[in-house]
């Protein structure tokens, strides 16, 4: 087998547990991902609940986000691929993770893109990973906005005006946002303002990496 | 925009070029750009769409994408003269053959050692394809080969218009009347060079990548002469014409190297503090092994640096031991293509993952300017292998042709 990051050939391990999966990278590439750290409501190393969430919920906005890893260098280097490349076959990185996820909710609802940045990227990076979870996926949110979150600084984020919009109805259904990285949580939390609103009855995340 | 003789995507071109536009698909079963087989993956055009992994790179192809070119003919080239050069008699036999397989349009495999000098022995070539109106492009593997040759060029043909082509060059999509280029670049160009030559032919991964071959096959134009200079050609092809240069352009033999087994730190050490006056090259077979006998070297008092491919700070650390009297600890990536006077070298564990043609060329590193054509080369090894005593063998066999 060909590993999809490192892009060298190695022998799959075998045994009971893995004999119906198909490995697509290999164990030392696999193994590089550092797992999610203490934090309850965001995963964050050090604390078991970090000052962010702390504040967070302060402003009674608790949300529970289940972060998979950390964004070290090596996560960045692979969302770079698999977002600004657009290299999609990427996220099988994480199928077995994402798969293991419990979704109890009764839906799954991706973060959208803009309109503008849909037809320049031509996916969702957030709906590809929606996609490998077990659960019903329903695109329910909207977004307008002009420039990207990432590369602003934390002040910027936190600040920006609530791009999202509901668009069906998600009345008392219990919703599982999911996202590629979390970084401040503006933009989740937002998206879960919206949705509560909109009459929702829980919420919470799951992303794929937590920032550090 | 001028996108004459290159395909690229139908995004990136920003005028409307009318009759003479081109449009391909750009990935059909195939990506056409790459040749690779496409992957399945999600797009909002909502049809099947599959898209290129392997050159990702360049930008993402999709099957709802197209490529574009212009099929007008590009502008005719400007002859030019270059800089007067010293050329020894045996490079001058080199240099008029190069000229004759570019008035026929054949082929031509030069086979000269490293250090014969092989760069200026091709100005008088290039200034004979200039002068019948043909486009040339000069490409290797190396993108460090790349920069140097492009200093060679331009300093030798001062009014020409030179086109130096890497990963991150400025000059991107480009075409000049000699254009310098990365054999990867290649990707973007069609049928537009009626001279190619290939330096370091047998160099990874221009050795081991078929579809590098194939981009070099299809920039040539149809009647287009191809001539390769390697001083380790890895095949032995007797279709291919040679001709072989096997002295250097001092007129000094190589210096052979000599052997070392089995060996320790300690004569490492030792062979180092014997040289101390003078820029000293290890070799190790691993990135990991650096480290390792830096740490080594440091415990006995010689500090060194070190260097590998994937190391950021890699030219500079190379531009810095150019002028100084220093250790620089490095795996194959100095093989070839560089140069440095008066250059002391040792291999450590020459015996480990060291092939014949990489020891020749780590070995021609040594005594290559005319001030210090004398230099010492050494081979430690724990056990004997082939390579070694290939690579050995061909040297001395080299130097034996030389001075007949």
């Amino acid at each position: 087998m060909k590993c999809l990051l490192c892009q060298q050939f190695f022998l799959p391990s075998w045994s009971l547990s893995n004999v119906w999966t198909r490995q697509t990278v290999c164990l030392p590439c696999k193994i590089s991902f550092v797992k999610r750290g203490e934090c309850t409501d965001c995963g964050k190393p050090g604390h078991s609940l970090c000052w962010d969430c702390e504040r967070w919920r302060k402003q009674g906005h608790s949300l529970q986000t289940a972060p998979l890893f950390l964004y070290d260098a090596h996560a960045k280097a692979f969302l770079k691929r698999y977002k600004f490349l657009g290299d999609t076959a990427l996220i099988n990185v994480f199928k077995e993770d994402l798969k293991k996820v419990k979704v109890k909710q009764d839906l799954i609802v991706p973060i959208p893109l803009s309109q503008e940045r849909l037809s320049d990227r031509r996916f969702n990076q957030a709906e590809g990973i929606a996609r490998l979870m077990r659960g019903r996926i329903k695109l329910c949110l909207a977004r307008s906005d002009g420039p990207a979150q990432s590369g602003r600084s934390r002040q910027e984020r936190l600040e920006r005006v609530n791009p999202f919009t509901v668009i069906s109805s998600i009345e008392g259904k219990t919703i599982l946002l999911v996202d590629d990285v979390y970084t401040t949580g503006a933009t989740l939390h937002q998206a879960a303002l919206r949705l509560r609103e909109a009459g929702a009855k829980e919420i919470s995340a799951v992303t794929l990496f937590r920032s550090v | 925009m001028d996108i004459r003789g290159r395909l690229i995507p139908s995004e990136q071109v920003n005028i409307s070029l009318g009759p003479y536009e081109k449009r391909v698909p750009a990935v059909t079963w195939r990506c056409q750009r790459c040749g690779a087989i496409p992957t399945r993956g999600p797009c909002t055009c909502g049809k099947r769409c599959y898209y290129c992994r392997q050159c990702l790179i360049f930008g993402k192809l999709r099957t709802c994408d197209t490529l574009v070119t212009d099929t007008r003919p590009l502008d005719p080239v400007l002859p030019s003269q270059h800089q007067p050069l010293e050329l020894t008699d045996d490079q001058r036999r080199i240099a008029t053959e190069i000229g004759q397989t570019i008035e026929q349009s054949g082929r031509l495999l030069v086979h000269a050692v490293c250090g014969a000098g092989k760069t200026p022995m091709l100005f008088p070539g290039i200034e004979t394809a200039l002068r019948l109106q043909k486009r040339v492009l000069i490409t290797t593997p190396r993108a460090d080969v790349v920069r140097e040759l492009t200093l060679h060029v331009k300093r030798a043909f001062k009014e020409a218009r030179i086109v130096s082509l890497f990963g991150g060059s400025e000059e991107r999509l480009d075409i000049g009347d000699i254009t310098i280029s990365t054999t990867h670049q290649l990707i973007h160009y069609r049928s537009c060079f009626d001279v190619v030559f290939i330096d370091e032919v047998d160099a990874f991964p221009y050795s081991t990548d078929r579809t590098l071959h194939r981009y070099v096959k299809r920039v040539m134009c149809p009647a287009a002469s191809l001539i390769l200079l390697s001083a380790t050609p890895s095949f032995k092809n007797k279709r291919l014409p040679t001709v072989r240069l096997m002295r250097r352009y001092h007129g000094f033999p190589l210096p052979v190297p000599q052997l070392q087994i089995p060996y320790t730190t300690n004569q490492l050490i030792e062979w180092l503090r014997r040289h101390e006056d003078k820029p000293r090259l290890v070799f190790v077979p691993t990135v990991a092994a650096l480290s390792e006998w830096q740490e080594r070297l440091e415990q006995a008092g010689l500090s060194s640096e070190t260097v590998h491919a994937a190391d950021e700070a890699r030219i500079d650390k190379v531009e810095r031991f150019r002028t100084t009297t220093s250790i620089l600890v490095t795996t194959t990536i100095l093989e070839r293509g560089v140069t440095f006077a008066n250059v002391q070298v040792a291999v450590v564990d020459a015996d480990v993952s060291f092939r014949a043609a990489g020891l020749i060329q780590i070995s021609g590193r040594v005594g290559r300017s005319a001030d210090f054509p004398k230099g010492e080369i050494i081979f430690f090894a724990n056990d004997r292998s082939n390579a070694l005593y290939e690579a050995i063998h061909e040297i001395k066999r080299a130097n034996r042709e030389g001075f007949r």
